[in-house]
């Protein structure tokens, strides 16, 4: 299995010069492997610079297919899709697989993006044919030979984490979650803390996430505070870089990537964060990186 | 009057390599006329970097922001505006319709959107003006025109006193129309900034999208006899190499006349007089 970063950013993409090492593309990852369908997470602006790497195969010959994996629909996660090229080629297929909004459904979601105030090209020009799933959490299916489950984050809406495994290869995407001992902000989870208790809670949150990154081989983690700046913003629905490792290292994952850069962090704040994540991991078995745009991780699928 | 470019690129922010010396953050222009007063034309991605200047130290607690138009490039970066969240601060938006503008920071900062979760949880208070002809803010005076853009876009002439701008984006150039209406605005002007997306060939794949070409932007700078032009509003795909063959090829075709023209840069600072 193949994990490519095409955007590691969070909030909103943001080009500086101190910024070019990491990238400023908004979050976009794509997950290969051997004889399957191109599998999606997210559609940042990194989505754009991926689509252009797709117009010389059968994305533009029509005959493309691939999954959209769509973990929540905040601006920094789906402004990509317009600018998506494949999208806009008769034939092509897209199946995207979200969980189910209160306020509207994934499909009205992005119909959005195209009211005709906002954007120039209205939503039925994208000719490509697009399916939509509504997936609920802790339940596992399969796309192709993928096996996916996905558990509520802690962020406001309905924010989806994932477990992708194939053949003996694992990745977990949690790209926007806060620390549940400070808040519990997800939708419906206010009125689950009420009906079993706010400790019980808590401790069933955590113990989901951990389950479900159990023994993966990468973690891909939000990381967006550094440790002295979530003080007062734990509300803000982002961890912090030792909050992954904390998780990590509780599920024996063997490979962590710091994700979702906060925009204002030069690449030499990214740098420091990645540092003081390796030296607090020193001695251990686990590996810390911080993810760059344009970055692709080789995940071993047979481990004999 | 002093103009600072904080996001000259269009449709999307393309951050990267390739486009860091022209930048890579979507329309924002902030103009300083000679009594010191500021607004800013358009608030997409490069609004934050001028919002976390304003936010520094003891500023104004007053914004103008005018809007051309509510496509996303040009409002994306509202939500991200850091004097929006400040109590006591007042942002100010002018507009072609208050309503319109209304339901575009509604649907900017609605919840399936935003984690703000609505703009009833700004700090700052916002108020909407609508822009039906020409307006004063301080000494700075301003016409509008409208452009050729799909929908209802204008183009603004602003006179300090000292000196004239246009800014002309987002548009298409071609049509007689309104190609007259806005040199007959523009007359004059010590600076044309002018949407330039697109170079000839390209344009003719995407015409009727609403931008111009090289072409197009330099004959609207050349009728309205303008001293200089500002090229803008760069295509996401295009690199820095791109915006500099596009600035070379126009400088090339306009030789022989007494037109300058430059290509709008992030952090550039403009001083017209």
């Amino acid at each position: 299995m193949l994990v490519t970063f095409w955007g590691v950013r969070g909030s909103y993409p943001i080009g500086r010069r101190d910024n070019v090492r990491y990238g400023g593309n908004s979050t976009c990852i794509q997950i290969q492997a051997p004889g399957e369908l191109p599998l999606i997470m997210d559609g940042g602006s990194g989505i754009r610079v991926f689509g252009s790497t797709l117009l010389d195969g059968p994305f533009v010959a029509g005959e493309g297919q691939a999954n959209i994996l769509v973990g929540h629909t905040h601006w920094d996660h789906i402004l990509g899709y317009p600018f998506f090229g494949p999208l806009y080629y008769s034939g092509n297929r897209f199946t995207f697989y979200s969980a189910g909004q209160a306020e509207a459904d994934l499909p009205l979601i992005l119909e959005g993006q195209h009211e005709e105030l906002h954007f120039p090209v209205p939503f039925d020009e994208l000719r490509a044919e697009m399916v939509f799933q509504r997936i609920r959490p802790r339940e596992r299916f399969k796309l192709g030979g993928f096996t996916i489950e996905a558990v509520q984050l802690n962020h406001p809406g309905i924010t989806l984490g994932y477990r992708i495994e194939h053949l003996e290869a694992a990745v977990v995407i949690f790209t926007d979650t806060a620390r549940i001992a400070s808040v519990q902000q997800g939708q419906g989870m206010a009125e689950a803390v009420k009906a079993e208790g706010l400790q019980q809670f808590q401790r069933r949150f955590s113990q989901e996430l951990v389950d479900l990154c159990r023994g993966a081989d990468l973690l891909v983690h939000d990381s967006h505070f550094l440790e002295e700046e979530i003080v007062g913003k734990e509300h803000w629905g982002h961890s912090t870089a030792l909050d992954a490792l904390a998780l990590a290292q509780a599920a024996s994952v063997r490979h962590l990537m710091l994700f979702h850069h906060a925009p204002e962090h030069a690449d030499d704040v990214v740098d420091a964060k990645l540092a003081l994540t390796r030296s607090a991991a020193a001695g251990g078995t686990l590996k810390v990186s911080a993810a760059r745009e344009g970055m692709a991780v080789e995940l071993s699928e047979n481990k004999k | 009057m002093k103009i600072r470019f904080w996001g000259v690129r269009g449709s999307i922010s393309a951050p990267g390599p390739q486009t860091m010396r022209y930048g890579g953050n979507t329309p924002c222009v902030e103009f300083e006329g000679r009594g010191g007063e500021t607004f800013v034309i358009d608030a997409g991605y490069g609004a934050v970097g001028l919002g976390q200047r304003l936010t520094q130290g003891a500023g104004a607690t007053e914004q103008h922001l005018l809007l051309t138009h509510l496509h996303w490039d040009h409002i994306q970066g509202l939500p991200f505006f850091a004097p929006i969240y400040i109590p006591g601060h007042r942002v100010i938006i002018y507009s072609v319709s208050a309503k319109t503008a209304r339901s575009a920071m509604d649907r900017l900062f609605t919840s399936v959107y935003s984690p703000i979760m609505g703009v009833e949880n700004l700090g700052a208070e916002v108020a909407y003006e609508e822009i039906a002809g020409p307006f004063q803010l301080g000494d700075m005076h301003i016409e509008p025109v409208l452009l050729d853009h799909g929908v209802p876009t204008l183009g603004f002439r602003i006179e300090d006193g000292d000196s004239v701008v246009f800014h002309a984006t987002d548009h298409e150039g071609g049509d007689r129309t309104c190609d007259e209406r806005l040199v007959q605005a523009a007359r004059g002007a010590d600076l044309l900034i002018h949407d330039a997306q697109f170079t000839r060939p390209e344009y003719l794949r995407y015409r009727g999208w609403g931008h111009s070409h090289t072409e197009a932007a330099l004959k609207n700078a050349l009728d309205a006899q303008v001293r200089r032009l500002a090229l803008f509003h760069y295509d996401p795909t295009h690199t820095d190499d791109d915006v500099d063959r596009q600035l070379q090829d126009a400088r090339a075709q306009v030789a022989d006349q007494e037109l300058e023209v430059l290509a709008a840069q992030e952090g550039l600072e403009l001083q017209v007089a």
